[in-house]
């Protein structure tokens, strides 16, 4: 949907000019699950309603309710994910509700980005997968309407407290040409995250085979001391939620700006320099960019 | 803490493998790299639809500014593309 018709100007202009737009991720909704129990209640009544209407009820699927709270229409996110399906569900009901155009009710917003603890050192990592061009790697799906998802660019925050973040720091003292190797707890947490797009985003079902993480001075300035990452991994990283033999195996290459004399962190980013996703007969390169936020 | 310091023999190795590919991981590169993979303004255009913070919130505006609610359902996480 994202890829496909969520990212079509005439579907964007049309949920902004006539509906109101909300999302929900059904882990939140199930037991256990984030959402509160009034929430739950709501999307229950709506797959109940759309069971009595005999309308298209699934957990991957869009649904139009009236201003009234009762579902009107539904479709498939198979049909739904094509601009035109959706845009003419869009407009019948439009139609079929008399509903009047007029300006967003719910400005857009870009995506916000977490509020860190103090002390706290934030990371933004995206990952996506690529395809060689020459020498090169290059992003893939980047042609207008291509509305693969495995196009979209995954990305996940990781934050790390100021005891992990310290452990990356260079020793008081250090001389260019020092190097020390990352714990393995903190090179886990930090690499578990290497994984291309893929319908599995379970970290507990990613297992770490082979995974090292080195850190070497480069250079010590007044200024500051630049560190240089060198790492690689092998983890087991299946495809769906259930066992198969894919696995990530990849090379990372990054580089930490310190401030000696306050100890902290200035900037950090690491990218993979080989990243393949195996298994199945397949070899798909991929990417992952790990950068620090202030 | 436990650090194992390693001296000049990781540098002079973490040269010597990269030096085969015949261009330089240098910080540039590192930085360059960072910028090309992050999500493009139309990988991020979906974005430009005003989204209620939640269901009840969608009903509730739904029902004072009297226009219908689009509600999209799936696994997994939308916003970041883990999905």
């Amino acid at each position: 949907m994202r890829a496909g018709s969520l990212s079509d100007n005439r579907v964007i202009s049309l949920l902004n000019r006539y509906f109101i737009s909300a999302y929900l991720s059904n882990e939140d909704y199930e037991e256990g699950g984030a959402a509160t129990p009034e929430e739950k209640a709501e999307l229950h009544r709506i797959f109940g309603e759309g069971y009595a209407a005999h309308l298209s009820v699934g957990t991957v699927h869009v649904y139009i309710l009236k201003p009234d709270g009762h579902l009107i229409d539904s479709m498939h996110v198979a049909q739904a994910w094509k601009p035109e399906a959706l845009i003419a569900m869009l407009d019948r009901n439009v139609q079929g509700l008399h509903i009047a155009p007029g300006e967003p009710v719910i400005k857009p917003s870009p995506l916000p980005t977490p509020c860190p603890a103090p002390n706290t050192l934030l990371l933004h990592l995206v990952a996506r997968y690529l395809e060689r061009k020459g020498d090169d790697f290059v992003l893939t799906g980047q042609a207008e309407g291509s509305g693969d998802w495995s196009n979209l660019p995954a990305e996940d925050w990781i934050t790390l407290s100021r005891a992990e973040w310290s452990r990356l720091l260079p020793p008081p003292g250090a001389q260019a040409g020092q190097s020390w190797e990352i714990d393995r707890p903190l090179t886990s947490k930090l690499l578990t995250h290497f994984y291309p797009p893929t319908e599995n985003w379970d970290l507990t079902t990613n297992r770490l085979d082979e995974q090292s993480l080195t850190a070497t001075v480069v250079s010590v300035e007044p200024g500051g001391v630049r560190t240089r990452l060198t790492g690689r991994l092998k983890m087991k990283h299946p495809f769906y939620h259930k066992d198969d033999d894919r696995y990530v195996e990849a090379s990372v290459v990054g580089y930490i700006e310190t401030e000696p004399t306050r100890r902290r962190i200035r900037s950090l980013e690491m990218v993979t320099d080989q990243a393949d996703y195996r298994g199945k007969g397949s070899d798909l390169p991929f990417g992952v960019a790990v950068r620090s936020l202030p | 803490m436990q650090r194992r310091y390693l001296t000049g023999l990781a540098l002079l190795s973490g040269v010597l493998s990269l030096a085969w590919s015949g261009v330089t991981r240098d910080l540039a590169w590192v930085h360059q790299r960072t910028q090309q993979w992050q999500p493009t303004a139309r990988e991020r255009r979906w974005e430009n639809i005003g989204w209620a913070k939640d269901l009840r919130e969608a009903l509730h505006l739904a029902s004072v500014y009297q226009r219908p609610v689009f509600l999209f359902t799936q696994d997994g996480h939308l916003n970041v593309g883990r999905c």
